[in-house]
């Protein structure tokens, strides 16, 4: 029960937060951690719940951007449309990528998925034609205004980012939620059981091909619609966006979070995001500071920082208790 | 265009770059059997290799041969160092596999940030050791890249004799096999990872100041080598040290046959399909165990 009201709290904190909030610079740090506690709890239930470790989580959200991006540029597809496009064509790369690694296991599934990862990347940056090549895509439009009955217009042209700011929160909470719908299920359990014992569970008759394929392009719909966010906001993509850089930065905050608990990951996506931009001020040491914390994160909260915040709310009970 | 004689070229230079790949792939291979994570700090081996040859060879001028066993001592007592600070620590902790994963990443985005700023960023490069060229029926090799495939080559002969005929070696084998076993039977584990993680850093060290006369050093430049010995581990079979042997060889021949008939861009390209194609038949690599 403290749990919810805890989390309850915690969501109506951030609807309110712009009314406090008037730094546009806050927000878009807010807006970017938005998108990684998507792509990283999705990626939770594809590495944490079933335990297929795929370090091509960023090609899905960069295949995501792309379709998106080039649908509504080339055929003006609306942006709003492009975010289901571009998680339905991510979902579908899930499936491709996900045939491969079928009988794979551990470190050797992350290396094919990293290799797809940069096949795509390479496509990307050769195929000067289609995608611009090494310099990027750029004046991708943005997400067009909503008009209410002229009552009420929701303008994304760029004056403010507030905007912005809602529609990632409520995607996010949507995302949060299926995700942890799909985890709470039966399905979530045929999961966890695909992770503690593959053998077992296909010799209960249950068909794990299937699950498997299904949780890739699950979770992969959602780095697309991520991704397609992403594409329509920042109005950029490089092919750098499918490669390994950003799935560092997925997997770090995914296990220092916690993995295996779907808020885990959000609590390390927000943790990395603002620690990276706190640490601008120290100019040159700032990548080196943020490896420093990382690794101190994780000698000192080997169970992830979420676990680590529980145990310390459990311990504030007791305290208070006696 | 594609005559004998350039195909043959291109798998002798396949073969000289495939002793590089081996170099690397070893030590990330001993890591993982014997410890059971994965080490993404290898590359930083590599860098930090490549960059102190860098500076022995400008400011003290040693003989190449001598500065590659001093940059492995160096790297030898960076691996421990590494080891000591963020691995050890970590040991019978929960969540050592993922733990273990991140560390490393933190220790590889530090390191390569501060080579930024303490090495600057600007490319570095040194002279060739030789600049000689062996000319054999049509085929020209550099006497620098013979040195380099020598001294590579018979680093790895020194570390198969380590394991296959040292108490040391027996050791790494029997933890690799199972590590409650071992240490029962009197091993002290912890001083088996030491030694491990030293030659490790120390192979990747020796691949890093054998190839800076043909790359370019700068603080990322350990990416490539990593993903390279991630490969050649994967495609080998995670843990056989034997199926990197292989591995290494056969990658190194295939990129460099590759070159000849598609553009560099699509280099990678190849190497990773071919890496697929192969996982999909032999999902446990070429020499893979059935670890439980």
């Amino acid at each position: 029960v403290i749990k919810r009201i805890v989390l309850l709290a915690v969501v109506i904190c951030l609807f309110l937060l712009p009314c406090f909030v008037r730094s546009e610079y806050l927000l878009h740090i807010l807006i970017l951690s938005g998108i990684f506690a998507i792509l990283s709890a999705s990626w939770d239930v594809l590495s944490g719940y079933t335990g297929i470790f795929s370090f091509g989580h960023a090609a899905f959200f960069g295949m995501g951007g792309y379709t998106s991006a080039l649908l509504s540029i080339n055929f003006g597809l609306s942006p709003w449309l492009g975010l289901i496009a571009g998680g339905i064509t991510a979902a579908g790369l899930g499936c491709i990528i996900g045939l491969p690694t079928l009988r794979l296991r551990g470190p050797y599934v992350a290396i094919v998925t990293l290799a797809c990862a940069i096949i795509l990347m390479n496509i990307c940056t050769n195929w000067v034609n289609l995608t611009n090549g090494p310099t990027g895509l750029w004046g991708i439009p943005s997400f067009p205004d909503i008009k209410i009955a002229d009552v009420l217009t929701i303008d994304f042209s760029g004056a403010t980012r507030i905007n912005h700011y809602y529609l990632i929160l409520i995607i996010m909470l949507i995302s949060l939620y299926i995700l942890h719908r799909i985890v709470a299920s039966k399905l979530g359990l045929f999961l966890l059981a695909i992770r503690e014992n593959e053998m077992a569970i296909e010799a209960m008759g249950l068909n794990v091909t299937k699950y498997k394929i299904l949780v890739f392009s699950i979770t992969s719909f959602f780095a697309g619609v991520a991704g397609s966010f992403y594409a329509h906001y920042i109005m950029l993509l490089t092919p750098g966006e499918f490669g390994f850089a950003p799935m560092v930065n997925i997997l770090a905050m995914t296990m220092l979070g916690g993995a295996g608990t779907l808020l885990g990951p959000v609590v390390g996506s927000f943790f990395l995001t603002f620690l990276g931009e706190f640490l601008r001020e120290f100019g040159e040491y700032r990548l080196v500071l943020y490896g420093l914390i990382i690794i101190l994160t994780v000698l000192f909260m080997p169970k992830g920082i979420l676990m680590w915040m529980f145990d310390f709310l459990l311990r504030i009970q007791k305290a208070l208790v006696k | 265009m594609f005559n004998l004689e350039l195909i043959l070229q291109q798998v002798v230079y396949g073969i000289i770059m495939g002793s590089m790949y081996v170099l690397m792939a070893v030590g990330f291979s001993l890591i993982w059997g014997i410890m059971d994570m994965l080490n993404f700090a290898h590359g930083e081996f590599y860098m930090l290799g490549a960059y102190f040859t860098y500076y022995i060879l400008t400011f003290f001028g040693i003989n190449p041969f001598f500065s590659i066993f001093l940059v492995m001592a160096i790297l030898f007592v960076v691996g421990i160092f590494l080891f000591r600070l963020t691995i050890a620590p970590l040991q019978n902790k929960p969540g050592w596999q993922n733990n273990t994963v991140i560390v490393t990443l933190g220790v590889s985005i530090s390191l390569q940030n501060l080579a930024q700023i303490v090495f600057g960023e600007r490319y570095k490069g040194i002279e060739r050791y030789f600049n000689e060229t062996l000319k054999f029926h049509g085929l020209a090799v550099g006497v620098d890249r013979i040195f380099i495939f020598a001294l590579g080559l018979s680093l790895v002969i020194a570390l198969w004799i380590i394991i296959k005929r040292t108490r040391v070696g027996l050791s790494m084998r029997a933890i690799s096999q199972d590590r409650e076993a071992a240490s029962l039977m009197g091993i002290n584990n912890n001083q088996i990872y030491i030694i491990t993680f030293g030659i490790s850093g120390a192979l990747a060290g020796a691949a890093g100041g054998l190839l800076a006369p043909i790359y370019f050093i700068y603080p990322t430049v350990g990416f490539m080598p990593l993903l390279m010995a991630f490969v050649v581990v994967i495609l080998g079979g995670l843990g056989s040290v034997e199926g990197a042997i292989y591995a290494g060889f056969i990658l190194g021949i295939i990129e460099s046959i590759s070159v000849l008939f598609l553009s560099s861009a699509w280099k990678d390209v190849v190497i990773f399909m071919l890496m697929i194609l192969v996982l999909v038949f032999k999902p446990m690599g070429l020499c893979g165990i059935k670890k439980v």
